[in-house]
């Protein structure tokens, strides 16, 4: 497979292994990039153009995923790369863009199995452990899961490039934060995201914004050291000050920094090519294990990704 | 043994890209529940 990395599509080959296969994009600059990378390129309005069955990478640099988007691709297989989610910069549309193609899909998808079949199997803690973290997640006997266990994308299929490079498991409301998992320890993150939900009022887009400011401020200081207890992120410091009542505003102060997202990283062969301070949902899935605060609506979804540490099952517990 | 349901599909659409099921929970007061279930949905 690392033959394909050579060639314009890179990764995208095994997501698509057969057929035609373009880049569309929902912008003119990021898609003068891709045809320069070699990607058979269009932009959204010209998408009638393509044949049934198509294989589309879609990159939504200046809009969100709505029902009117994905209505216009039902006829193909589309692999979605949300970049207005995160940041619409053009630099940072660019390095997503190549990190896309950089992505080991199988290995992504190989990873998935590992963490579906041994949550399945494993009856003690999940124990992150090494580089300066040590958090020990237990977990529900019933629990849901998105991840994207096969590299294919069927005609007719919408898949978020996160589905591949993530294992993520979400708290089940508000009233139930540690319905699906629970959370101790210390963790020592590199990365830290920013993203919003199409869904976001006005409210929770200011909330937003200062959470990008909040995360260049953090991301510059870094490492970030967090502490949880109970699954409430109790400690956030970087370069030894406390931030901890900045991240509580952003991301809804109602929600009181309990963690709603275990994100298991499934993409870890892109971590030599990851530049923390791209606010890309890309560099999410790299790391090991990520943490993750808000849900992106009433305020910011803030991920903060641990970029290095081994997992053990505690079989003693 | 745990169950773990992968890719929960009760955020299901319709032809026209609507959801038929799980509509009630999307659209409940509870943010958190909206989006941990139409994490496979909206995607972000």
């Amino acid at each position: 497979m690392a033959e394909s990395f050579g060639q314009p599509l890179g990764g995208l080959r095994q997501v698509f292994p057969e057929g035609d296969v373009f880049a569309v994009c929902d912008d003119r600059e990021l898609a003068e990039f891709a045809s320069g990378r070699g990607l058979r390129t269009l932009l959204l309005d010209e998408v009638e153009t393509l044949p049934d069955g198509a294989g589309v990478a879609l990159f939504l640099r200046n809009s969100l995923v709505s029902r009117e988007i994905r209505k216009m691709f039902r006829r193909f297989r589309v692999l979605l790369i949300p970049i207005a989610s995160f940041d619409s910069a053009l630099d940072a549309a660019q390095y997503t863009f190549e990190l896309t193609r950089h992505t080991d899909y199988e290995k992504a998808c190989d990873w998935n199995r590992y963490w579906a079949d041994n949550l399945t199997r494993q009856p003690g803690p999940l124990v992150f452990t090494g580089s300066g973290t040590e958090l020990v997640c237990s977990f529900a006997d019933d629990l849901s899961a998105d991840a994207w266990l096969t590299p294919e994308i069927d005609v007719g299929k919408w898949i978020s490039v996160a589905s591949y490079c993530e294992f993520s498991i979400t708290a089940p409301s508000s009233r139930d934060w540690r319905g699906a998992f629970d959370i101790n320890g210390t963790a020592l993150a590199s990365g830290l995201l920013v993203a919003h939900d199409p869904r976001a009022g006005r409210d929770g887009m200011a909330r937003i914004e200062q959470a990008r400011e909040l995360r260049a401020e953090m991301v510059a200081k870094g490492p970030i050291t967090m502490r949880l207890r109970n699954g409430v992120l109790t400690s956030v410091m970087a370069s030894g000050e406390e931030y901890s009542d900045a991240v509580r505003e952003v991301t809804n102060p109602d929600y009181e920094l309990h963690t709603l997202e275990l994100g298991i990283g499934t993409n870890m062969s892109l971590l030599p090519r990851v530049d923390w301070t791209y606010n890309s949902q890309l560099n999410e899935g790299a790391g090991p294990v990520h943490l993750g605060f808000g849900e992106g609506i009433t305020g910011a979804h803030m991920d903060f990704v641990v970029a290095r540490c081994e997992h053990r099952f505690d079989a003693s517990a | 043994m745990r169950n773990i349901t992968i890719n929960d599909q009760s955020w299901m659409i319709d032809e026209d890209e609507r959801l038929v099921t799980g509509k009630e929970r999307l659209e409940s007061g509870d943010s958190v529940e909206a989006a941990s279930l139409s994490y496979g949905y909206a995607r972000i």
